[in-house]
């Protein structure tokens, strides 16, 4: 096994263990479109800015291995859960690239097979439980009230769920269709 | 000029100043800001978790705007590329428009598109203008010597969010400017906060802004300025609690506007920041 | 110009029928008996013959005699008319038989070989192909041909390399070339580059004129403005251009020099006294000249020109001239000439990147272009050679070089500009070779492009002189002031590291793209461009020096970009084009063209807009009666490619093509699809278009590659042709499916590049559905020859669809309201 940038990998690499269909299956969705346009010039990766402080982090790298197939390598990895989508690489790729889009497909991919940063899992659940990024209001609203800002406003968290409730079953009765 | 005022998470949450500043030089300017009921949160952190849950939240938000019949104003760039990123999403695709309208139907909310998202900046620059902004100031900064801070979401990606050239943003610039402060050019001017990486490594954005504000405090500056709600609290927040001897003032544009319209830093909100700004009032005569 | 013989204000022609059977090859399959009994029951057919060689002598001789015996039509069913039409019409015209009045019927490629297993078929197919020939060779009229006067000169656009080689060319063989070029010396950016890859020589270098022996090598050997047969008018440029072919009428503008190219000697005094300096454009502002200079030693003509915008009419120079040769108040000069070809060979200039923020172009002094450090390094230039950075002309230490500037990039330009690897190896070999170890060179790049002969070695000389290669796209290029340098960010992606490449110089190698000024004469020529702004080809892969108006050719990198040695060549080619062109008397021209029924033309333009090739407009006519419009469309024949585009398009049917008329393409569909006997059914018709189509299913013949005997094909002049009229009335006189064959799209050489055709298929196919016809009889493929099973493929799965469907309802008419209205709308 070696170390390339923050991903290990599996030495010599056989082909015939890798996932073909990888690519493919990031390019189906929304968001994944552009990944095979990459010829590796190493542009997003300059441009990184937490490449710049962490050498871990490696956005070419990163495509390389998605477009070799390393599906298991990719999705394990916990360097994928460090892009800060400040979309300096998407900016300025010569071939369209969006890079930051396919880091979220990668990273919702993950999160299917169970694989999640436990910061970004307990944040997004949060969310989806609240609403919002908070529960209750009230030391908000306190701090407000002092500062002469009206109460946040109201909002009915059952809501939230059932249309993220409906969008999903909707969702799987088409894919059973198909 | 009226808009729904889309709070977000973090302003109501960390950054109460930034509302505050904001609706005192809307009212100032002519701008009205129409707080609506039952706002959710945007999704942009639930994104990289489940793109499906954080497209139909967006939804929820843009539904809510359509239903008012006004634009939506918002403080932080997060939110601004997040909704109108989904919104351009949902009107170029049929399918997806059908999908999540019939689960917004549930609720009786429809999504038609016809609101546009903004960021209190852009509404500065395309709707106020620079002339009426520049005749609103009556006591100009020129003391102050303020390096600007754009941040990623409000520039980029440019294919989304078309406000101003990422590689040479100016606008800020020119809105500094309008203030009379003297604004600083320093080497780190493009480079990221590091906020959305706290939670995954503090160190790392810690890291990234040490770098920043190494680069500002070479060039001179009294005081930074920011127009996101993440970026202010990475630097006054975050950067001010562990990098103590970097840290600098950090205003949000609209506290720095409203100083050089007349406005009192305790209207302001200047309080409520962690890096004390009395050394910058001193210079402008305001403490 | 022979008259149109109106066919039905006469007594219908008859047709004289040749059947051959090709040595008893084709009598193996078809039942000629059969064939023969039924031709000669047909009302027009005079006689019938039967023959087994017609191509030979035996055979042309008898094909003679009757043509000579008052024969009106002849059908000839034999092979593929591709391989022996012209034979058999030039032994017609040899007895003075009209030869366009020969129809043939392609019994054998497509028709006894595809179907050698259905004998039965084939038979009845014959049958329907030579009775379709006959109603075609019924209706055809006659034509003629119209000559052309052709002025036997040539203008040539730009005298770049490209230019100065075609010039040459043409004026060594004898035809008067006038060669202008915008700039006040001649040689393009040839006289910027100093050394030239492959030759490591001279790059202001021409190739030796046949006629003038003084005219080689290098551009100051006078003999250019020596040669008889060209005329070089420098600071000069088309301001209009009217006619065609053999005769275009161009206005060309010509700036004054303000110094008389007669008596100039060259002293360069005038620039002495000259109070005026500005920053040196030609050097990039590296320097400084007076309004009055010389532009380069090699100049030619060898003549001070005045730069009007910053001349202050002082009078200096011209009291200064020893020659009396400055006139301040020298007009312009406006021609009318008249030019049998014209040659475009404006050539290239560099992409400016100041665009591209992240590498502060014109932002930061000592980031240049290739072409600017081109000037650096020519001893002829600002710096006299010396490689000093424009900031502050000290030498540079270390030397970047970034590759890919503005190319292969999607926001600026997707392609790739081909000669940047060579030009910035050939600066890094130059450099290393002078400075050795005292400059560093780096080298950014994406991938090292040396396609030509004697290329790779560059690349391999620069890696022996020590050049280093970097692997990686700069993602941004900055100054440290406390390092009093730059800095270009950059991931050396072979080690998978970020560099901090601290250097003095950047030097960008920037996309090549078309020449400033394209765009205007390009529109006054009537020329197409492509979707990057370069001069379009007609056909890439063997005719990139035609474009789509005859008579103009393009030469250089105003086509694509491109090096001197390719640029050198197809200036050659044009030169080939031109002089074949002007070789001739007259330019004789066959009238089978597209041609006007001007009282049914209601001056809509469609047939304008359509037209590839500028062929088309609409002139003013004396309205009468019968006439719907005043305004009314013509045709230039010179221009006219007869692709049918126009009659495809026209909603009037006013305009037509000869011997594809809608008249007589239905006769001989309704000859073709009768009557309904049974045994072919279904039947599909398959319009095959005059180039890759009709070939394609000729070589599936030849390759006795078997398909359906219901595939009856119809030669076409070119898919955009075929309009829903001509669809529909197929169907209505009794196709069970029909298939559409016809050149790739995009490759067509009729620059089908609007895919007309597959606009009115699916549009019909749409029709089809809504009137319960069944849109599925209808399918349109794009194939070449060298695809045989695509049409294979096709034709099957047509026949066993409309097997599947069932057959058109006999009177063809489904809803009789419906499809009235349909064809009303949809014409």
């Amino acid at each position: 096994m070696v170390q390339k940038a923050g991903l290990l990998i599996e030495e010599p690499i056989r082909t015939a263990k890798l996932n073909a269909e990888f690519k493919f299956e990031i390019a189906k969705v929304p968001g994944g479109e552009t990944i095979n346009h990459c010829f590796q010039c190493g542009k997003c990766t300059a441009s990184c800015p937490i490449r710049r402080f962490d050498k871990r982090y490696n956005p070419r790298v990163i495509i390389r291995a998605t477009l070799l197939g390393m599906k298991d390598v990719v999705l394990s990895s916990p360097i994928i859960w460090m892009c800060a989508t400040c979309y300096s690489c998407s900016e300025r790729c010569p071939q369209g690239v969006r890079f930051t889009d396919i880091m979220r497909v990668i990273r919702n991919m993950a999160v299917a097979e169970g694989k999640v940063n436990p910061f970004y899992k307990k944040t997004a659940e949060a969310i989806i439980q609240f609403g919002r990024t908070f529960d209750s209001p009230d030391f908000i609203n306190e701090m407000r009230c002092d500062l002469g800002l009206p109460p946040v406003t109201s909002l009915d968290r059952q809501e939230i769920a059932k249309i993220i409730g409906e969008l999903k079953v909707n969702r799987s009765k088409e894919s059973l269709n198909k | 000029m009226k808009y729904v005022f889309f709070q977000g998470c973090t302003t109501p949450q960390k950054e109460n100043a930034y509302e505050l500043s904001m609706r005192k030089v809307a009212a100032k300017l002519g701008i009205e800001l129409v707080t609506l009921e039952e706002q959710n949160c945007c999704g942009f952190f639930v994104e990289p978790v489940d793109h499906l849950s954080a497209t139909i939240m967006a939804a929820r938000d843009l539904a809510l705007f359509d239903a008012s019949g006004l634009n939506a104003v918002t403080p932080c760039p997060a939110c601004y590329g997040q909704l109108t990123r989904v919104r351009n999403e949902l009107l170029a695709d049929k399918k997806l428009f059908d999908e999540v309208n019939s689960a917004l139907k549930t609720v009786d909310r429809k999504f038609v598109g016809t609101s546009e998202i903004k960021h209190f900046m852009t509404v500065l620059i395309d709707e106020v203008g620079m002339e009426k902004i520049k005749a609103s100031v009556v006591k100009p900064l020129s003391n102050l010597k303020v390096a600007p801070f754009y941040g990623c979401h409000i520039l980029k990606p440019s294919y989304e969010v078309n406000t101003d050239n990422p590689e040479d943003p100016q606008l800020l610039d020119s809105l500094i400017a309008l203030t009379g402060a003297k604004l600083v050019d320093y080497g780190e001017k493009k480079l990221c906060c590091g906020q959305s990486v706290g939670g995954v490594d503090e160190e790392l954005s810690l890291n990234l802004s040490k770098t920043k504000l190494k680069s500002i405090k070479k060039a001179g500056a009294d005081v930074m300025v920011t127009v996101c709600p993440a970026c202010h609290m990475q630097f006054d927040l975050v950067a001010g609690a562990k990098l103590r001897d970097l840290a600098i003032p950090v205003l949000h544009y609209t506290q720095l506007l409203g100083l050089a319209q007349g406005l009192s830093p305790s209207e302001l909100g200047l309080g409520e920041n962690r890096v004390s700004t009395d050394a910058i009032l001193e210079m402008i005569g305001m403490v | 110009m022979k008259e149109e013989k109106d066919s039905s204000k006469q007594a219908p022609a008859m047709v004289d029928v040749f059947l051959c059977d090709c040595g008893h090859e084709l009598s193996r399959v078809i039942d000629f008996g059969q064939l023969e009994e039924h031709v000669s029951n047909i009302k027009s057919v005079k006689s019938v013959r039967k023959c087994s060689f017609l191509c030979s002598d035996l055979g042309l001789n008898e094909l003679k005699a009757v043509a000579k015996n008052g024969a009106q039509r002849l059908v000839i069913a034999a092979c593929s008319p591709k391989l022996y039409e012209p034979l058999f019409r030039q032994s017609l015209k040899a007895v003075d038989f009209d030869p366009f009045m020969l129809e043939m019927a392609n019994i054998r490629e497509q028709c006894a070989w595809p179907n050698a297993d259905d004998s039965l078929g084939a038979t009845e197919k014959a049958k329907r192909l030579v009775e379709a020939a006959v109603a075609k060779a019924q209706m055809i009229e006659s034509v003629g041909e119209q000559g052309f006067d052709i002025e036997k000169a040539v203008l040539v656009i730009g005298a770049g390399v490209a230019g100065l080689q075609a010039a040459i060319d043409a004026g060594d063989f004898g035809h008067k070339v006038t060669l202008i070029e915008k700039e006040p010396v001649i040689g393009g950016n040839a006289l910027k580059l100093g050394l030239a890859f492959p030759t490591d020589d001279g790059a202001f270098c021409i190739s030796p004129s046949k006629l003038v022996p003084s005219i080689r090598k290098c551009f100051y050997r006078v003999g250019l403005l020596q040669h008889p047969n060209i005329k070089v008018r420098t600071l000069s440029e088309v301001e209009e251009v009217n006619g065609s072919c053999g005769n275009f009428n161009v206005k060309i503008m010509s700036n004054p020099r303000g110094v008389d190219q007669r008596l100039c000697t060259n002293c360069g005094k005038c620039a002495e006294v000259c109070p005026v300096e500005i920053a040196n454009a030609f050097n990039y502002g590296l320097n400084k000249r007076k309004a009055i200079y010389l532009p380069h030693p090699n100049a030619v003509p060898p003549v001070y020109v005045i730069d009007w915008k910053s001349c202050t009419k002082c009078g200096k120079c011209a009291e200064t001239c020893p020659a009396h040769a400055v006139d301040l108040y020298e007009k312009s000069t406006q021609t009318k000439e008249n030019f049998g070809a014209i040659v475009i060979a404006t050539g290239f200039q560099e992409y400016d990147p100041s665009g591209i923020k992240q590498y502060k172009y014109s932002v930061d002094k000592d980031v240049i272009t290739q072409l600017e450090l081109s000037r650096i390094l020519d001893p002829f230039g600002p710096t006299g050679g010396q490689l000093v950075k424009p900031s502050d002309g000290k030498p540079p230490k270390r030397i970047t070089m970034v590759q890919c500037v503005g190319s292969r990039d999607t926001s600026t330009n997707a392609y790739c500009s081909k000669i940047c690897c060579m030009v910035a190896l050939k600066h890094s070999i130059l450099i290393k070779e002078t400075y050795g170890r005292d400059v560093e060179v780096y080298f950014c790049y994406m991938d090292i492009r040396t396609p030509g002969k004697g290329y790779e070695e560059y690349f391999s000389r620069a890696r022996a002189l020590g050049v280093t290669f970097i692997r990686g796209k700069p993602s941004e290029i900055y100054r440290d002031p406390s390092k009093n340098c730059l800095i270009v960010d950059v991931e050396d992606t072979i080690l998978n590291m970020p560099l901090e490449l601290e250097t003095d110089l950047a030097v960008l190698s920037v996309a090549m793209r078309p020449t400033k000024g394209i765009e205007n004469l390009t529109k006054a020529l009537g020329v197409e461009v492509d979707c990057d702004g370069f001069v379009k080809e007609v056909y890439p892969k063997l005719r990139q020096t035609e474009t789509n108006v005859k008579g103009i050719y393009v030469c250089g990198g105003a086509q694509a970009p491109k090096d001197i040695p390719e640029s050198v060549t197809q200036a050659e080619a044009v030169a080939f084009h031109v002089i074949s062109d002007l070789s001739k008397k007259t330019y004789q021209k066959s009238l089978d063209i597209a041609f006007v029924k001007e009282e049914a033309c209601d001056g809509c333009k469609i047939c304008v807009d359509a037209c590839p090739f500028d062929a088309i407009e609409i002139v003013e006519v004396e309205k009468t009666a019968d006439h719907k419009s005043s305004s009314v469309a013509r045709i230039n024949a010179i221009r006219c490619d007869r692709c049918g585009t126009c009659s495809g398009r026209c909603p009037t049917g006013a305009i037509q093509l000869r011997r594809y008329t809608d008249d007589q393409a239905m006769n001989q569909i309704s000859a073709l699809l009768s009557p309904n006997n049974g045994i072919l059914s279904p039947k599909i018709v398959a319009f095959c278009c005059d180039e890759c189509g009709y070939a394609t299913v000729d070589l599936v013949g030849m390759g006795k590659i078997k398909y359906p005997a219901n595939i009856l094909p119809v030669r076409t002049p070119c898919l955009n042709w075929i309009s829903l009229y001509h669809i529909f009335k197929t169907f209505e006189h009794g196709a069970d499916g029909v298939l559409l064959v016809g050149c790739k799209i995009g490759k067509c050489q009729h620059l089908n590049v609007e895919a007309n055709a597959e606009k009115t298929v699916k549009f019909a196919k749409d029709i089809m559905d809504e009137i319960g016809l069944n849109g599925d009889r209808l399918e349109m493929i794009s194939v070449c020859a060298a695809e045989p099973t695509r049409f294979t493929r096709a034709a099957e799965s047509l026949v066993s669809v409309t097997k599947k469907i069932g057959p058109v309802p006999k009177n063809g008419i489904l809803r009789e309201d419906l499809s009235k209205q349909v064809m009303k709308e949809g014409s």
